[in-house]
Parts: structure tokens; sequence; C-alpha cells
């Protein structure tokens, strides 16, 4: 035996054994003896947060805190502060919390997320243990901004920013563009929008040309550059008529028609930092790209036709019983669509609006004579708010629009307000669900009315007006009339 | 009653998990018999002891056997007589260091990419160390259980032989007929004189591929019947132990940062968990366990485990298995320990 222990490897091993065994002692040691704030002390802390400094908006729903070792649930979900206080859920999933909101942040906020006094919990002991190294991190939403398009002076025709948060107003795009639609991109650094140049005169509806243009919003000041614009889709060969803007802003969908030939009509996509492509077969009317960006509903014939967003796909599905798609959720889980009753002998004339969602539930929600301009679903898909139109039997058929709110749970329609003399047919809900946002405009029949911008109908827009509503979970809604002229405002995202 | 069925059931659990991964060691083993020409596998492997180490740890990336495997592959390593340094560093190295056990580490634990990457890094890390350690010991043989020693030596006179007569310049022979009684073989003349021993002609008809097939046929049985004897012993005393031992005893044991570290290098040396899966298994106590005890499991388990343990005692001397499993426990509490200070 004593032969053997002097075999080299013996000795060696012996040694580093001995060595790291010193070496764990003085670990161990170190770690006790060395106090809270020294190096070699493990306690308990946070180790990432999803939203550390980061930017976040309405789409937005959690946050993740990591801890380092996993901690008495109770005592961490009773010390978390945020402040402003954000109503939300605790879920655990390992030493992982995340914390899911019940409501959208409000924008242009900065928000201060604090844990101290929260303890660490091992299995095996059923005590609780070190406290947590005090925590603080911090987020700020975006700010609160909308877009619309100018309708006096120097304004007119052009895109205005109106930013809330930063209290300013810039003027997007060059005095020879009259914008006719436009949509912002997700995260409110860039506006899609269709204009004409001036110069064409009576023929700006059909020279329509796809541009864009960055807001510059959610940037630190001193990086703050002047608008510049960028030519997306030119109008030589093909008219451009409306388009979309997916939700994740990676395709835009618009319908063309050949100049030279009229018969060639259809939807072409233009994908990031590609040419345009016809979408294939797909002639129809009204369209819109559903939330997963992968999918367009297009109405067709008489019902929606949902195809996939490929050149030459085959349809996906065909919604025969509904005749357009209204709005989509949010989260892309639901749509308000509306029937027009052409089945139904004694519905005939009326028009049915119906929730349905991805879980196969069809649910009426109202059925009218009047029309169904257009839906928003609230942030947080509990409420839709509707412009709606009331048809008066007086001497002649008359439509009053209205406004009103309806419970997606129990089926209650509370009219907020009736709007006389309404002629256009969008509303903007917030993306926190603060505010909606609408027009009232005056238009003009009159022929001398070239290069101004025009409504939904073609007519001359001479005059009008923005309003906010600010929804409230009470029966009574603050409405309030904004000092700006213009008309078609949108939120940014 | 209830703790022998459970005990059973245990030990069945692990044997079924475990012996086809024995068998695919034992039949890369049985082919690098074959496959590889011992003079040129030394030749080519580097004489540098930390490069060795380092070439051994990474020989795993070539056959991805978990901790069942891997013994037989090294037994044939040292069988062909590879410096022990690459020979145990592979041993350590393999069931962590290839690519279906990152893989499976990757799917578990790729939400905390530091766990899959400290993973692979440590046991490198350990495994270079370990075998750089036994670098020192330039004769394989006293780490050697007897009957593996038997084979080696009979190898290396083979070997030795062989090279003496490489070595040796053919004598300068009269072209011219010698007078005396001679061996006709295939061509060679061999007089019957006192060299004919030392030359050792082969009277064997050159290997045909059949009787190849049969050699290696031969060779799994034996490999077989002898490491899954072990494995068998392994996996029946990794089972009573668990039963006895419950795993809510060893869980309990970890009531704080030190104590979870060690309370999960235990459980992974008693559940004896194959290195594929272990992630897996890990996750589990993702609530409950700090990242470092989990990061502990994961190296420390498939370097050393009970079922394990019984394999290698069919290779190594018991008191080289204590030196490798002090040092990887050793070497793993550390490594652990110092990633919670930062994380």
């Amino acid at each position: 035996m004593n032969q053997r222990l002097l075999e080299p490897i013996d000795k060696t091993a012996i040694a580093v054994i001995f060595v790291f065994s010193i070496l764990i002692g003085l670990l161990v040691w170190g770690s006790d003896a060395c106090g809270k704030d020294c190096i070699f002390h493990t306690g308990p802390q946070v180790s990432n947060f999803s939203w550390q400094n980061k930017l976040v908006g309405g789409e937005d729903r959690a946050f993740i805190l990591t801890f380092n070792r996993p901690m008495d649930r109770r005592s961490v979900e009773k010390n978390l502060v945020i402040n402003p206080p954000l109503p939300g859920q605790f879920s655990w999933s390992g030493r992982r919390l995340a914390y899911t909101l019940k409501t959208p942040v409000l924008y242009g906020e900065t928000y201060q997320v604090q844990l101290a006094g929260a303890k660490e919990k091992f299995a095996g002991s059923n005590d609780r243990g070190e406290e947590i190294q005090p925590f603080v991190g911090e987020f700020r939403s975006r700010d609160r901004a909308f877009v619309y398009i100018g309708s006096k002076g120097e304004e007119k025709g052009r895109l205005i920013l109106q930013n809330w948060t930063e209290q300013t107003k810039t003027i997007l795009t060059p005095a020879n563009l009259i914008v006719f639609e436009f949509k912002p991109y997700p995260q409110g650094d860039k506006i899609l929008f269709s204009a004409a140049e001036k110069s064409s005169g009576d023929n700006a509806l059909l020279t329509l040309q796809l541009y864009t243009v960055a807001t510059g919003i959610n940037q630190s000041k001193d990086r703050q550059v002047t608008p510049e614009i960028e030519l997306i889709l030119d109008n030589h060969q093909y008219q451009n008529n409306k388009f979309d803007l997916s939700q994740d802003g990676k395709v835009i969908v618009v319908q063309r028609v050949n100049r030279q030939n009229h018969n060639d009509f259809g939807l072409w996509i233009i994908r990031e930092d590609r040419q345009p492509q016809p979408l294939g077969d797909s002639p129809g009317g009204d369209f819109s790209i559903a939330p997963d960006s992968k999918t367009i509903a297009v109405a067709q014939g008489e019902g929606i036709a949902l195809l996939p967003l490929q050149p030459d796909a085959e349809p996906l599905d065909f919604l025969s019983k509904f005749g357009r798609v209204v709005t989509f959720s949010p989260d892309g889980s639901s749509a308000i669509m509306v029937n027009y009753n052409k089945d139904n002998p004694e519905l005939r004339y009326t028009r049915s609006l119906f929730y349905v969602n991805n879980l196969g539930v069809e649910k009426e929600l109202l059925n009218l004579e009047g029309s169904i301009l257009d839906c928003k679903f609230h942030p947080n898909a509990t409420h839709l708010y509707c412009l709606l139109t009331k048809l008066e039997k007086a001497e002649e058929y008359r439509e009053e629009p209205y406004l009103a709110k309806i419970n997606l749970q129990t089926g209650e329609i509370l009219p907020i307000l009736t709007l006389p003399e309404y002629q256009d047919s969008k509303i903007s809900m917030a993306p926190d669900g603060r505010g909606i946002l609408f027009d009232q405009i005056l238009t003009t029949d009159l022929v001398s009315a070239v290069n101004v911008p025009t409504d939904n109908s073609g007519k001359a827009i001479v005059d009008s007006r923005l309003w906010l509503l600010i929804p409230s979970s009470a029966k009574v809604h603050h409405i309030e009339k904004l000092p700006l002229a213009g008309f078609h405002p949108q939120w940014i995202p | 009653m209830v703790q022998i069925h459970n005990a059973f059931t245990l030990f069945l659990s692990l044997l079924v998990e475990a012996m086809p991964f024995l068998l695919i060691g034992v039949l890369l083993s049985s082919s690098l018999l074959f496959l590889i020409d011992e003079r040129q596998l030394i030749t080519k492997l580097p004489k540098n002891p930390l490069l060795g180490a380092v070439v051994g740890s990474c020989i795993g990336f070539l056959f991805p056997v978990c901790e069942c495997g891997n013994v037989p592959v090294a037994r044939r390593l040292l069988l062909k007589g590879v410096s022990p340094s690459i020979a145990i560093s592979f041993l350590l190295a393999a069931p962590t260091i290839n690519p279906v056990v990152i893989w499976s580490t990757w799917i578990a634990f790729g939400e905390q990419p530091f766990i899959v990457i400290l993973r692979v890094l440590f046991s490198l890390a350990i495994a270079i160390f370990i075998g750089f350690i036994f670098s020192n010991q330039t004769n394989s043989q006293p780490l050697l259980q007897p009957t593996l020693v038997k084979r080696l030596t009979r190898w290396q006179s083979n070997y030795d032989l062989n090279k003496v007569n490489l070595e040796q310049k053919p004598e300068k022979v009269s072209p011219l007929l010698q007078s005396g009684s001679f061996l006709l073989n295939r061509g060679q003349i061999l007089a019957m004189d006192a060299s004919l021993g030392e030359k050792r002609p082969d009277f064997l008809p050159l290997p045909s591929k059949l009787s190849k097939f049969y050699l290696f046929s031969e060779n799994v049985v034996q490999e077989l019947r002898e490491l899954g004897g072990m494995l068998i012993l392994g996996s029946a005393i990794a089972a009573i132990i668990q039963v006895f031992v419950p795993r809510e005893f060893v869980l309990s044991l970890g009531q704080n940062a030190i104590t979870s570290i060690l309370a999960m290098m235990l459980l992974s040396a008693i559940v004896s968990i194959c290195s594929t899966v272990d992630s897996f298994f890990a996750l589990s106590f993702a609530a409950t366990f700090t990242s470092s005890s989990l990061l502990a499991f994961l190296i420390f388990g498939p370097m050393i485990d009970i079922k394990g343990i019984g394999l290698m005692l069919s290779v190594f001397k018991p008191r080289i298995i204590i030196y490798i499993f002090a040092l990887a426990a050793q070497l793993t509490f550390i490594l652990t320990f110092i990633y919670g200070y930062m994380f």
C-alpha cells in the first residue's frame, strides 16, 4: 500500500483535494462572514426585469421578474409596488414572476416598480429566509399622441402630429402633397399615407401614391429630426385606391387598377423591402388585414373571403353569413361583423351586428334599420364603441348618427351621444382606452373646391372639428372639442 | 413490501433507461476495436497533457453517448493504449459535451441560456482539469483493475514487439539459397531457427469480413456481459438508496444557497438519471432551487452517479474513483458557488 501511495497520481490528487477543501472553506466562510454588501455574499435578488428602461405600449401586457433563488411568493406579491398603480395579476413559473396587466399602461407615463422586504424560501426549509436586496426598476410608456389631416391655412391637407405628452405639434408632410388616407405603424415611429400632388387638381384621387413619414415621437429631444418622406408605391402604371397596413407593420395591401386596362383590378401586396406583387385572383370590395398579419378579409359577392397573404393562394374560408368585417379585437381573437339579413324575409333591410370569436362563439349584439358605420374594441375587449345611425322616418328618410357603447358580456347597449350633421364614418380608440377621437366635417358639392381634401364620398371638406370623448365606466361620458382644425384623427399606437 | 416494490420499479426504470445507451457504447467500443488502428490513434493524439485533456473532453462530440455508454468507450481507449488523461477527460466530459445533451438542455433551459452555456463550459473545465491532473501519471497500470491491466500488458507486449521488429533493420541476406529447414507461408520463407519464436509468423488466414463480424459480435457480447452486470448491480444499489433515502429528504437538505447546491449534487448522484434527459428532471426543481444548484445537478450528475460507479469500478481501482469523485464534486461546488455570486 505504501508503495502504491507513492504513485504520482496519489500525491497530486491528494494535494489538489486538500487545496480545494481549503478554498471551499474560505468561500463558505467568506459568504457568511463578510456581511450583506460584500461581493462574497449571495443574497436573494431580482436577476432580471423584462421591462427595465423599456418603452412599452398597449400591446405589452405583462412583465417578468426573475429572481436568483426561490422566493416566498406571498411576500413578493405583498411587497411589489408599481407607481403609478397598474392593476394586474400575479402568476409564477419557477423563480419567475409574471405580472399581467388588467388594463393597458397609460400612455405618456413613467412607471417605477419597487420590491423590498420580500424573502427567499427554500423547499427544504419551513422558515422564510433572507430578505431580498431592494429592487427598483423603471419603464416608460409611449407618448400620448395622435395624427390628423389639417383643414385650414398652411395645414390644409397635410398630416399633423399632435403630441400631448411633449405638448408639441408637428406638420409631417410637405405642402405640395394632399393627404387622403393614413395608417400609423405599430410602434408609432412611422406613418404610411396616400397622397396626391397639389398640382394634380381634380385628378387627385386618381393619382395617389403611397409614402411613409417618420414621426420622431418617443425619441430623445436631441435626436429629433425633421420629418422625411419616402415613396413606397408610385402611380405610374397603376392607380392606387384603398390600402391597409398589417398590425406587425410588415405587410401593406393596396387595391390597384391598371391605367391601361381597367379589367386588371385587384389587391397587391408589398412586403418589407420588396417589390409590389399582385395577390392573384382577389377581386372584391372592402378589405382589411387580420391582426395575425397573415390573413386578409375581403368582401366578395355576398360574403367575406379569408385569404392568406400569399400570391395565388387558395382561400382559407368563406363566411357567407356576413357581408362585412367592421373591426378585429387587438389580440385578433375576435371580430365584429355585419350580417345584412338577406336570407331572412322578416329582417330584410335591417343589419345585425355580430361578435365572432376564434372559439366558435357567434353572438348577435344588435339589429337595426340604420347603418353600422364603424366600431372599435375597448383595449380590454370588454366593450365596443360603435358609430351607428338611426333611421328617422320623417317626410323623407334621414339617418342620424350616434355613438353607442356595447357591453360584450351582457349585450347592453348604451347610446352615448347623438351627432347631428355628422358625415364621416370613422372613430379612433386610444391604445390605452382613455379617449375616443372623432371628427365632424362640413363638405361642399361646389366644383370650384379643388386642391382640398375630400371625405369618403368624394365631397370636398371645407370645415371640420375634432372631438375627444373620454370613456368612463359611469353612464356620463365627458366630451371635449379640441382647439384644432382638422379631420380623420387617429391615435398613434 | 411497498418499498421493495418501489425499489424494483426504480431499478427496472433505471435499467431500461440506461441499457440502450450501454449497448450503443459497447457497439461503438467494439467497432473502435476494428475501425481504428491503435498505432495511428496514439500517434495522432496530442502528447501535451493539457492538449490531450482538451481533445479527450471533446471526443464526446464524435460519440454521442451518455454516462453509461462512455465507460465502454473509455475502457476501449485505455486498452488501445491511450493515455489516462485523455480517457478520463473523455469519461467525464462525454456525457455532457455531446450534441444530444446540449440540445436537450437547450430545450429545457432555453429561457435561461446561461445555464446551458455554463453547463457546457464548467463540465469542460472540470474534465480538462481532472484529465490534466491524471496526466501526471504516465504509467496507467496502477490506475486500472488487475484484469484490465492483464489485457493491457498483453497488448503492450505485442505492441513493443512489433515496434522492436519495425525498428530492427532487416539483416542483409544473401540472395542465394540457404541451407536449412523452412516454413513456407503465404509467399514468406521463414527459417526454422531461433528467430522464428520472436517473429511470430501469422499462420492464420487474413481475417475475412465474416470473421471480423464474428470477432465484433463476440466482443459486444463479452463487454455487455461484463458491463451489463455492473450496470445491473449499480442500478440495484441506486434503486435501494432512493427508496431508503427518499428524494424529499434530500431536497429538504437544501435550506440555503450552499446546502441547496450540495443537496442537488447528492440528488444527482442518487437518482442516476441519464444525461440526455436530466435537464428536464432538473427543470422541475427550477421553482424551488437556485440556478447555481440546478447547474450543480446538471454538471455533477453526468460525471458521477451511483449506477455509473459500478461501471467505473470495472475499469478503475476504487481509490482512483474516489479521487475522480472528490475532485469533480469539489470543482462543481466551487464553480457553481462562484456562479451564485454573480446571478
